[in-house]
């Protein structure tokens, strides 16, 4: 093992050297070194779904959360306390759009579930008290649905309470 | 490919993944916001099936909206309180949502439930899918049935419950089979007192019990030759004890296996030495000790005697074998007396009402700056003067900031040496982002003056978690200390519960006008007539609203506002009176 540390190949082609408790964040990667045999000395692993800018982001975020307690499994009364994404994260997490998706779908595909849940969190503070209209500017979405839908939708709303 | 896109949009994003982040949003944003936004957002929301449904803080429209069209078999968890409200909402969803449907709730939490409503609910829903269950039934009172027993349905299950709340007056309880069949690893709460040996009974006909939270040592002696030893508890918890260090040592002695152990209050409890000594022979596995004890002493104490009662907690099984650390304050000074008190840090109390006195001495031990932060601390009342802030700014600069980084409620008291404190300065010491209520009162019920009415505007401008906010007025000289105007100056947009004392009936007018998102509007007055004038007004401007007196008060679930226009088609449905003794 060269200083316990892995390299992770990006999909353009970029190495990054990681150490490999910091990788291992990535359940994926853990799978990888544990279940299927990988060395850590002289494998690089590809990483075929992640870009060198992205890699480098979800490195950098696993580095400063290294020594963080494992999150739980499943929080059972999972409250919807958006305020609990620290600064530290709310800094880091200061990105365009296009890179936070990127972000969630490497977070997805490393299967890093705290980078997973503080980007998803993210995107539901930038969600959470606004009406549709300013979501669909937040985010630029067409309102493709025709008169009619539009008005299926709030007699919808008014059935429920007529009833 | 991740990297073959240019620029990633939301709905570029997998169906899994916006459920994800559906997770993190309430009900009514998913439902009525995100489901308006396209057809691809509305198939989206129509295939999410883990909605927690919290209808605590909700408009009645909205919680009828809800509860009607929210498929109950999406509904992974669900809060339902009838709270502080005293509105009965919880008879309302009863009447609106088929919980038999619900199977895949996973999380139910009941707050301030009748029991005839625990026992319909539990009754209606699969026990046998709950994973964590909290319950915390109404107190007895002249307009609800006292609670006899835990509900029949519990002591007989099978569950899969990892986690069990069932907090509730029980003077009269039967303790024989609870929780006797069932594997759960449970957290049992129970607020009012019972007898030892009921307590003892409970606690050996739960074989899966690991953790128990109770309000005090049951009243009696325990029977050492009946009940021997409760090894299946892990966690044990006092929140408000009374009894002194002998009652509670006779307690502790059958519970061996004890490794969290947290006391709060109680009599004699500060001799270190004895701790130690019993520790040592009836509780070899504790790894968690935590504790706050309060303790009288005469005016003639002395700094040496503090000194010398918290040396007794710093000999080197305290501080090296187990690594507790301990501070001493002198809280108050009275006549006759000081208080004292003892407690382990961090400190594990979770309300502090007195934080004149507790933030005014530096603790003794700081061992570890980071250990003196107030992580426990949810609630706290302020008196905001310039002594105050003093001394939490004094705090402040002994470890990082925010002092108190969980407080969710807080009550700031205004006196009348305001005039040159600055709010400001509590973002120094409070995570403002997790501030859930505020309460505003002004005991003196002198004038605010325009300088800190613009800081308590700017102040709850910076809190964008607030949900509740109180401005509690006594009516000084028949006038609240805010006018409407200065009240409405200051109330932020997003608040859905409001308190706020009014004085003409057109008030209710501006308020509602105002804010928009408000679900739940108590309104006090200071005379008689107000109180049916307010019903009036709400049968005349609302449709679907529930309105109950209180006292001097009118709390008012509000339903939809109606303009005259609209008026005639929305006659048939008025608002609804709960006389204040009408039984659930």
């Amino acid at each position: 093992m060269a200083g316990n540390k892995i390299k992770l190949q990006s999909n353009d082609g970029d190495t990054f050297d990681v150490d490999v408790e910091i990788a291992k964040q990535s359940a994926t990667i853990k799978t990888m070194l544990e279940d299927l045999g990988m060395s850590e000395e002289d494998d690089v692993i590809p990483l075929p779904n992640v870009n060198s800018a992205i890699l480098k982001k979800v490195i950098q975020w696993a580095t400063h959360h290294k020594d963080d307690p494992p999150p739980p499994e499943d929080d059972e009364n999972r409250e919807k306390n958006l305020s609990d994404i620290s600064s530290w994260d709310q800094d880091f997490l200061k990105v365009d759009q296009g890179t936070l998706f990127e972000l969630i779908l490497a977070a997805n595909y490393l299967d890093i579930k705290g980078l997973l849940d503080v980007t998803c969190k993210t995107v539901a503070n930038m969600i959470k008290g606004r009406t549709p209209e300013e979501i669909r500017r937040q985010f630029n979405i067409k309102n493709d649905f025709t008169p009619q839908e539009e008005e299926q939708i709030k007699k919808e709303n008014e059935w429920c309470e007529e009833k | 490919m991740i990297s073959n896109r240019l620029t990633l949009s939301i709905d570029a994003l997998p169906v899994e993944i916006l459920h994800i982040i559906f997770d993190n949003l309430d009900a009514q944003t998913i439902f009525f916001s995100i489901r308006s936004l396209s057809r691809f957002f509305r198939s989206v929301v129509h295939s999410y099936n883990r909605y927690a449904l919290n209808l605590s803080f909700i408009s009645k429209s909205n919680y009828q909206q809800l509860c009607r069209c929210i498929p109950p078999e999406s509904i992974y968890s669900l809060t339902l309180s009838n709270d502080h409200r005293r509105l009965n909402q919880i008879n309302v969803l009863i009447s609106l949502l088929n919980l038999s449907q619900a199977s895949r709730l996973h999380s139910l939490k009941l707050l301030d439930i009748s029991e005839q409503q625990l026992n319909w609910i539990l009754q209606s829903i699969d026990l046998k899918i709950l994973v964590y269950l909290s319950c915390r039934l109404r107190k007895s009172s002249k307009h609800c049935a006292e609670v006899t027993n835990v509900p029949p349905t519990l002591t007989v299950l099978q569950t899969s419950l990892t986690h069990l709340e069932f907090k509730a007056s029980l003077t009269a309880m039967q303790s024989d089979g609870v929780l006797s069949t069932g594997d759960t690893a449970a957290l049992i709460m129970f607020e009012d007192r019972m007898r030892i040996d009921a307590l003892c009974q409970l606690v050996q006909c739960s074989p899966y019990l690991c953790s128990l939270n109770i309000t005090d040592v049951p009243f009696g002696t325990v029977n050492h030759a009946r009940f021997r030893s409760f090894s299946q508890l892990k966690s044990l918890t006092f929140t408000d004890l009374s009894v002194d260090i002998n009652d509670l040592e006779s307690f502790l002695a059958l519970t061996p296996a004890l490794v969290y152990l947290k006391l709060i209050g109680g009599r004699r409890m500060l001799n270190g030495k004895r701790w130690e000594e019993f520790i040592q022979v009836n509780l070899p596995h504790l790894e968690n000790f935590r504790f706050y004890f309060r303790e009288a002493r005469s005016r003639e104490s002395t700094s040496q005697d503090l000194e010398n009662t918290l040396n007794l907690f710093k000999s080197p099984f305290w501080t090296e074998y187990k690594k507790w650390f301990v501070a001493c304050q002198n809280l108050c000074r009275y006549q006759a007396f000081i208080s004292i008190c003892v407690y382990s840090i961090p400190i594990c109390i979770s309300h502090v009402d007195d934080c004149k006195s507790t933030l005014a001495i530096e603790p003794l031990i700081t061992s570890s700056r980071d250990m003196l932060t107030m992580h426990s601390i949810r609630s706290m009342a302020l008196t905001i003067d310039r002594t105050t802030v003093c001394n939490l700014q004094k705090q402040s600069l002994l470890i990082d900031r925010p002092l108190f980084r969980n407080v969710t409620d807080i009550e700031l008291e205004f006196s009348n040496d305001e005039s040159n404190v600055s709010l400001n300065s509590l973002s120094e010491f409070i995570d403002l982002s997790r501030l859930v209520h505020v309460k505003i009162s002004n005991s003196y019920s002198h004038k605010i003056t325009n300088h800190l009415l613009a800081d308590i505007k700017h102040f709850l401008r910076a809190l964008p978690n607030l949900t509740s906010l109180l401005i509690h007025s006594d009516f000084y000289l028949n006038k609240p200390f805010l006018t409407i105007e200065e009240v409405l100056a200051i109330i932020p947009s997003h608040v859905q519960y409001l308190q706020i004392p009014i004085d003409q009936i057109d008030q209710i007018d501006m308020v509602w006008q105002t804010c928009q998102n408000l679900s739940i509007i108590e309104l006090q007055v200071n005379k008689y007539t107000l109180l049916s004038a307010i019903i009036k007004w709400f049968d005349k401007n609302s449709v679907n609203t529930i309105c109950r007196y209180d006292r001097m008060a009118v709390v008012v679930w509000l339903g939809k506002r109606i303009s005259p226009s609209s008026e005639s088609d929305h006659r048939r449905k008025r608002i609804k009176l709960l006389s204040s003794s009408e039984k659930i």
